[in-house]
């Protein structure tokens, strides 16, 4: 058991850490722009796990997640760190484990340096939770295949320039009959919608990605036909256990922000971190990011040891996007009228942590995941 | 579980039917995929079930689209599965 980080691991995390509160400005309401996004690129935090080979960092899943968590503490534009999650985890990590060589080349680089958004396309209307039978259809054709369908819900969506869209190829092979596809933009047939106005995240753009008469060639498909469903489970997994992390920093910061204030204000004569109702509100604030943290950790620690995570990684992902949403309730009831304005940023924190508990597959259904790994 | 009825009757219970919906009869042939009948919960649950009432364990490398296509290419599996845990006669 080793609870240390190596001199390069901390002083990676400090750097991140302190580059994320400087280079992105955070404004209320701000929106994606291709200039922050490339000074994602920048931060190495478009290609953390990608191989250097194709251009990325070449880290693995617990220092990537880590970089995560010093980018949501430092940072507070989580809707853009969440689109740089969601690029990197459901996008580049599939190119590079299942993409050709081909494929990886044109694409990979560009999406570690910020150049290429990507997007991920799987949700439909009918199918979130249950992907087994999506209504997205690819017909084999003479030379690749034809993409018919509409995906929502597709974050980066109206923004990316590449797709990793997931389409039924045998509808007659229930989840085994799912391929998963790299559809550039440009791509004649390839429609993006406009951007969901929502409740947080108002940093990463999410729309509709419609597919019509779309030709993609059979360099296209990722691994193999069929394995779209296995390939969606391996993006979920880093999703599932990174970028969380992101939520893990976002919670330090929230706790700061509560300790400087307690600290600080006064009433009654006192401060009022000696009532204790406000210190013990901190205290399980603590509680719950500690918690998270050394699940996310052991979550992350099996995925390098190359063991099974499943369970680790659905009960941090609960630990940490529920403990996120609880603590930044806590957090706007203790800074009381500041809390609940605009401009102080605790109230985007609880907008933005609402998501967390959907996302990557909502809370029950990752509860539903830990009861049947514990045989229930 | 000793025969393909059996099996059939562990599939059809680990499925989760609507509360307006008459649970099908599942006969060794049912084409089980092809109906939309196993979603990924559904497969899971099965073997599981398959583990816990008939102590079978499916490797995770043959739960693909072969082996769940019908009841009978299921059964064939177990049989396998079981013949591979049984000591070699003599």
């Amino acid at each position: 058991m080793e609870f240390g980080w190596t001199p390069a691991e901390e002083q990676r995390y400090q750097k991140t850490l302190s580059a994320a509160g400087t280079a992105i400005p955070v404004e209320a309401g701000s929106r994606f722009t291709r200039a922050k996004w490339r000074v994602l690129g920048e931060l190495g935090l478009l290609g953390t796990c990608v191989p250097a080979s194709d251009g990325g960092q070449g880290l693995g899943a617990l220092d990537t997640a880590r970089q995560y968590e010093a980018a949501g503490r430092g940072c507070a534009d989580t809707g853009l760190l969440f689109g740089a999650a969601a690029h990197l985890f459901a996008c580049a990590v599939p190119i590079a484990a299942f993409g050709t060589e081909a494929v990886r080349q044109r694409l990979l680089p560009g999406m570690c340096t910020g150049e290429l958004v990507a997007a991920n396309c799987m949700t439909e209307d009918g199918a979130g939770s249950d992907i087994s039978r999506l209504a997205a259809t690819a017909t084999e054709v003479p030379g690749g295949y034809v993409l018919q369908g509409t995906k929502t819900f597709v974050t980066n969506g109206p923004v990316a320039d590449v797709y990793v869209a997931y389409a039924s190829t045998d509808p007659s092979a229930g989840q085994w009959g799912l391929t998963a596809f790299v559809v550039e933009s440009g791509n004649p047939g390839v429609a993006a919608g406009e951007p969901f106005s929502k409740l947080g995240m108002e940093g990463c753009e999410a729309g509709r990605v419609t597919f019509t008469d779309c030709f993609v060639s059979t360099d296209a498909v990722l691994g193999a036909p069929g394995r779209g469903s296995e390939i969606f489970q391996h993006s979920m997994g880093w999703e599932r256990a990174c970028l969380f992390a992101l939520f893990l920093g976002i919670q330090d910061r929230l706790i700061e922000q509560c300790v400087e204030h307690a600290r600080g204000r006064r009433q009654f004569g006192r401060r009022i971190s000696e009532f204790q109702s406000v210190s013990n509100r901190i205290v399980d604030m603590k509680l719950r990011v500690e918690g998270a943290r050394l699940l996310l950790y052991r979550a992350c620690w099996a995925m390098d040891q190359g063991e099974p995570a499943v369970l680790f990684a659905a009960l941090s992902k609960l630990a940490a996007s529920e403990g996120a949403l609880a603590t930044a309730i806590d957090a706007v009831q203790l800074l009381g009228g500041r809390g609940y304005l605009r401009g102080y940023g605790v109230e985007a924190a609880l907008r933005d942590a609402m998501g967390g508990t959907i996302f990557s597959g909502t809370s029950d259904i990752q509860r539903q995941l830990v009861a049947m790994e514990l045989g229930l | 579980v000793e025969t393909v009825e059996e099996l059939c009757t562990l599939i059809r219970t680990s499925i989760t039917w609507a509360d307006n919906e008459i649970p099908l009869d599942i006969t060794p042939d049912t084409e089980l995929l092809a109906a939309g009948l196993l979603d990924s919960l559904t497969i899971r649950r099965i073997v599981a079930n398959l583990a816990d009432e008939a102590g079978i364990a499916i490797p995770k490398s043959q739960v693909v689209a072969a082996n769940f296509r019908s009841p009978d290419d299921l059964w064939r599996l177990v049989r396998e599965v079981r013949d591979a845990s049984e000591p070699a006669a003599g």
